[in-house]
């Protein structure tokens, strides 16, 4: 919840650049791995479930951080 | 897992085309209502909440708590409902839609792809609230409910991502 209100302060404040997107894409990588981790509760689960969503947001943001980067 | 494929590529997609046309969807960016999707994103996370309360409460073979933790879960999901309905009828009497521009052609498609999904949660939370009430869950099988509880976390995860991405990344 905390790091949701950071992020829409961020967006009502209007401040952009690279490190602000950068920090923006981070922050919602992290609340989606909690996500996976505490409400899926996969940090729990044996096998490769884990690993798919840590793989997913990883794949996701360094393809999302490429192109923000590319459009700097 | 199909989903979360299809969604990736929504949003790579979005990504490496703003590239080409950072001012059009910085512009058009700035026009949405952040507060709306604070809400919405609030919504989800509390709706997700309630579904882990829901099952921790049916592995005590609490089925009266189980039930009212889904139907808090479901309200949540209707709040979101309404909000992004609000959100999309006020696009539409400002005569904007997915013709208008490349920014709002993803921002309709990505977010009413997302909206049918949670649409579709509601359905199938809607159904392990019914099966809850009548006792088909029980302590020991609760696999039903585990994963409607897993899918709602899907569509909470994704929103994580498409909130900032298309709302607040400038």
């Amino acid at each position: 919840m905390g790091l949701t209100l950071l992020t829409w302060l961020v967006g009502l404040s209007g401040i952009n650049g690279l490190a602000v997107v950068f920090s923006v894409l981070g922050v919602s990588l992290l609340k989606a791995n909690l996500v996976g981790d505490y409400f899926m509760g996969l940090k729990w689960v044996s096998g490769g479930w884990r690993l798919v969503i840590l793989v997913w947001l990883a794949v996701l943001g360094s393809l999302l951080a490429t192109a923000f980067y590319i459009a700097r | 897992m199909a989903e979360l494929l299809v969604f990736a590529i929504f949003f790579i997609t979005y990504a490496f085309t703003r590239a080409a046309h950072v001012e059009l969807f910085n512009t058009h960016q700035s026009r949405l209502d952040t507060n709306l999707a604070l809400i919405n994103t609030l919504c989800l996370i509390t709706s997700s909440y309630f579904i882990i309360r829901a099952v921790a409460a049916m592995r005590e073979d609490s089925h009266q708590q189980s039930f009212r933790w889904i139907i808090a879960a479901l309200a949540m999901g209707l709040i979101f409902i309404l909000t992004k309905s609000a959100e999309y009828i006020h696009h539409y009497q400002q005569g904007v839609n997915l013709r208008t521009n490349l920014f709002y052609m993803f921002y309709f498609s990505m977010t009413f792809f997302h909206f049918m999904h949670v649409i579709l949660g509601m359905v199938i939370l809607a159904a392990n609230a019914y099966k809850t009430r009548i006792g088909d869950y029980s302590a020991e099988d609760l696999t039903g409910l585990e994963t409607g509880a897993s899918y709602w976390h899907m569509v909470d995860m994704v929103w994580l991502i498409l909130f900032p991405l298309v709302y607040i990344m400038r």
